[in-house]
């Protein structure tokens, strides 16, 4: 016993050293499995800091809002007149899709359920970000005082009439503190949603991929998509809600693994530029 | 004062590296600041500050920005540490001695998250598609830590807090 503790003492730097690794391999292990929820050091932390974040954030936003203005006045004119022309092309093809979902009992009853489907959201600011080689990580602002949960959902929209128009999914929420919220991106590696083709109702899996991109393959192998077709939550797993919009099918490559099509997702959500976001809460 | 010094910046820059950076990142590249000021730090100083340097910057990753706590703590505390180690052996008033031990301490922490995002599920089969970017981002915290090695001197000139112990 006096030896060891002799040898301990003579080694305290190498004790020391060797236990913090032993110490942080065995945290590592026991936080990979997702934990329900984070420390009161943790949201401690996260409260102070993240208020700090979201003012520098709020500052480098400003500049790169600042820079784009300037560098896109000259286009301003132009891409005026092409979303006018865009908008009269937009309400003459609403009015024959009207027609055709009125013209439909099946469509009609389909409409009348979605348009009911209103999730509570809550509008949240990204106030930092990990988007490094490894992961695609964000923080909000929003937490538990505000209603936040776990595995709530959170995409990119717009807001009109108190009605909130979604754009684009962007990623569901892994860990919750007081004010922050971590959020886990679906364009990072360790990410999985699936999809349903809106255009042949195929279904799939699309996973984030190391270089902040999305692919995906299907359930049946003799499942295909076209450039260009949409992608939406199938709501399978029920990690993700149905129907929320992923992005479009940029590119269809044929693997001859046994998985056969191989889909390249341009994502609807343009992860380098967000700033405002909204979480649905999902009411699980 | 020295420590408390490096302690402040080291959290300063974790607020700009997480909330600022990224708007003023070039070619997709975001330099790993927080790795570069570790090395720097620990060479200016020793092991255990270095260690403790790098835990405190690793905490404030495992925190605030991912949901498996300890990664990011476990390899800035190895890069730390070990640094600090080799202080003593370090010409620390030539600029490139900074650029050779940061470069080499971004290539082990790089191989490092790699291996230990492989026992964590995740394969990266793709890792060759951010190969370039890495290898880029490796040379951009080399040549920071260089800058930052001359810049420190400066500002803790400035505090009149010695970093080189023969000052």
């Amino acid at each position: 016993m006096v030896i060891k503790l002799k040898f301990i003492r003579k080694n305290i730097k190498k004790v020391l050293f060797t236990g913090i690794i032993i110490f942080l391999l065995f945290l590592i292990g026991i936080t990979s499995n997702e934990r329900e929820n984070i420390s009161g050091t943790e949201n401690i932390a996260g409260v102070l800091l993240s208020r700090t974040q979201k003012f520098v954030y709020n500052i480098g936003q400003t500049f790169d809002n600042a820079f784009i203005s300037i560098q896109s006045i000259a286009k301003a004119r132009e891409e005026n007149n092409a979303l006018r022309n865009k908008i009269s092309e937009l309400q003459q093809e609403n009015r024959t899709l009207s027609d055709i979902v009125y013209n439909s009992q099946i469509l009609k009853a389909e409409y009348k359920l979605r348009m009911n489907l209103e999730y509570e959201y809550t509008e949240a600011q990204v106030v930092s970000k990990l988007d490094g080689n490894w992961f695609d990580r964000l923080v909000i602002d929003k937490g538990e005082k505000d209603g936040i949960k776990k595995n709530d959902i959170v995409v990119q929209a717009s807001v009109s009439d108190d009605n909130i128009v979604e754009t684009g999914l962007v990623g569901r929420v892994v860990d919750v503190g007081y004010n922050w919220a971590k959020i886990i991106t679906i364009i990072d590696e360790s990410s999985k949603v699936s999809f349903r083709v809106l255009e042949n109702n195929e279904a799939g899996i699309a996973e984030g991929n190391i270089d902040s991109t999305i692919s995906g393959y299907f359930f049946n192998n003799h499942s295909s998509a076209n450039e260009g077709d949409k992608l939406v939550t199938s709501g399978l797993g029920e990690i993700y809600l149905q129907n929320i919009y992923i992005g479009s099918v940029e590119k269809v490559e044929n693997t001859n693994d046994a998985k056969n099509f191989k889909l390249y997702v341009d994502p609807a959500v343009d992860f380098s530029k967000l700033y405002k976001v909204f979480v649905l809460k999902a009411g699980r | 004062m020295k420590k408390v010094i490096m302690i402040v910046i080291v959290i300063l820059n974790f607020i700009l590296q997480t909330s600022l950076y990224h708007f003023i990142g070039c070619f997709g590249i975001i330099p790993n600041v927080s790795l570069a000021l570790v090395v720097v730090f620990a060479l200016y100083s020793d092991s255990i500050t270095g260690a403790f340097l790098g835990i405190i910057t690793g905490l404030l990753y495992d925190i605030m920005m991912i949901d498996v706590f300890g990664i990011y703590t476990l390899l800035f505390f190895l890069v730390g540490s070990i640094v600090g180690l080799i202080n003593e052996d370090v010409n620390k008033e030539n600029a490139f001695s900074f650029f050779w031990i940061t470069l080499i301490s971004a290539v082990v922490w790089h191989l490092l998250m790699y291996i230990i995002l492989f026992f964590l599920g995740l394969e990266y089969k793709e890792i060759t598609l951010i190969t370039g970017n890495i290898i880029f981002e490796i040379i951009v915290d080399a040549a920071l830590a260089a800058a930052l090695s001359k810049f420190m001197l400066y500002l803790f000139n400035k505090f009149n807090i010695k970093l080189l112990s023969r000052q």
